[in-house]
């Protein structure tokens, strides 16, 4: 020791070069702890990397959940889709049943009494519309294809009367039309038409008779019938 | 005495530099350990779009299980109510079978043959006329040799056959209709029956406490016809 001590005092450079290294580190120290506050602790990097890692994790979650969910939606949304074949099978049977306002392309077929001037032998009765005329257009359309019939607006039904008393006809029970008496019907208008018209057909048979005209037509409309209500038929085979 | 001095200052100075060199290698190992600033700017705002994600997420997924609520209730009250309907208004179309008391009609072409006999024989108008008479009489269901009479259902000559819905059918014709049994029998002896009958036609209306009439049984089938537009 006493001889190293020796040696540093002969040899003033050492202790110059040992206070350099002071000074140089004296400097690093100053400039790094001056660095220190501006970066976060440790700890709150790790509390960060906590939430950041638990939020991930939540984020995930939700993630999955939604994609689950959307599935779900996307199954109901088609399984809404077998309503609407619902709904068409529910169109078609209030056509047949007539509960439903319809309209379309068809024909109209008016008929009225005759206009001619009757001779003393004539019998006038001959020359007013009956029951049975309308009955023949109205069956001459249904074998023709007619998707609905209607007679000056009137849902014609599967129960449907026709009864002709004076200038007036009578139909379902409770309506009462006057003439000229529109027979509607829906359907292709070129085949309901032709099917009229056939040589010794409706139109040939009526037209000695009562005044008969045949129109094609792009929109006939045709009211709703008012729905039954049955006191004795029931639904089943009882 | 200067001699011994210099030990104790190299001591303190060696001292120092230890202290030193110990704290210099302390910070710089915890400056290496922590992030560095880059990298908690970077969690901070990944923390926080992460947030804002998770809120979006929260507002979807209620959302979506709001819409599933609906479309499950509305989904299930739509489809009952439309079964509801299509069963009723099958039912009024008679495209199911149904039943009731009502009376049997039947009615056959004239006995005999000779000149003319044919001329008496039953035609579709007459068909069409019955069948008109009990709608008047207040009918509720009919049926023609088992075929329903719906709204489109045609009672016509094909050659010198009858066809109803498209089927042929054969004398004698049986005519079933469901209603008030003694109105309807009524209504057809006092009117159309008696006609028939000055026709030699064999007519026997029977009054029953039960008929079954079967369903239309024809496809369906609409090209030209549409609901009206709801206004």
């Amino acid at each position: 020791m006493k001889k190293l001590t020796e040696h540093l005092n002969k040899n003033k450079f050492g202790l110059f070069l040992v206070f350099c290294i002071l000074g140089i580190m004296l400097a690093t120290q100053f400039r790094l702890t001056r660095q220190m506050p501006t970066t976060f602790s440790s700890e709150r990097a790790a509390l960060l990397a906590r939430q950041v890692e638990a939020a991930e994790k939540k984020h995930k979650e939700l993630t999955k959940e939604v994609e689950s969910l959307r599935q779900k939606v996307a199954k109901l949304t088609e399984e809404q889709g077998h309503l609407r074949t619902y709904q068409d099978t529910l169109t078609k049977y209030q056509i047949l049943a007539g509960t439903l306002a319809v309209e379309g392309p068809g024909v109209e077929v008016t008929l009225d009494d005759a206009k001619k001037p009757l001779t003393a032998e004539e019998n006038p009765n001959l020359y007013v519309i009956h029951d049975e005329d309308v009955l023949l257009v109205l069956n001459e359309l249904r074998a023709a294809g007619a998707e609905a019939l209607g007679i000056n607006g009137e849902r014609v039904t599967a129960m449907t009367e026709i009864r002709c008393v004076g200038p007036t006809i009578l139909l379902n029970k409770t309506k009462r039309i006057s003439a000229p008496f529109v027979i509607q019907a829906i359907g292709n208008p070129a085949a309901l038409r032709n099917s009229l018209m056939m040589p010794g057909g409706v139109y040939d048979q009526l037209k000695d008779f009562i005044t008969i005209s045949i129109k094609t037509s792009e929109n006939i409309k045709i009211k709703a019938a008012t729905p039954p209500d049955y006191k004795y038929l029931k639904e089943g085979r009882g | 005495m200067k001699t011994i001095k210099i030990p104790y200052t190299m001591l303190v100075v060696s001292l120092i530099l230890g202290f030193l060199l110990t704290v210099q290698i302390r910070v710089s190992r915890e400056m290496v350990n922590a992030p560095p600033l880059e990298r908690s700017f970077e969690l901070t705002s990944r923390l926080k779009s992460l947030t804002e994600e998770i809120e979006g997420l929260m507002e979807e997924k209620n959302s979506l299980k709001q819409k599933i609520n609906l479309l499950e209730k509305g989904g299930k009250i739509a489809e009952e109510a439309l079964i509801s309907e299509i069963n009723k208004n099958r039912f009024w179309a008679g495209a199911t079978p149904a039943y009731g008391p009502g009376v049997r009609v039947i009615l056959n072409n004239p006995p005999g043959f000779g000149n003319n006999s044919e001329l008496f024989n039953v035609r579709d108008e007459d068909l069409f006329n019955l069948l008109n008479e009990l709608k008047a009489a207040g009918a509720e269901g009919i049926a023609v040799n088992g075929q329903r009479v719906t709204a489109l259902t045609e009672v016509r000559m094909a050659g010198n056959k009858i066809v109803v819905n498209t089927k042929a059918i054969y004398p004698p014709y049986e005519i079933l209709a469901v209603g008030n049994p003694e109105q309807l029998k009524t209504s057809l002896e006092n009117g159309i029956a008696a006609t028939f009958r000055e026709w030699q036609m064999e007519v026997t209306i029977t009054k029953e406490s039960k008929v079954v009439l079967p369903p239309y049984e024809q496809e369906l089938e609409f090209n030209y016809i549409k609901p009206q537009e709801a206004k």
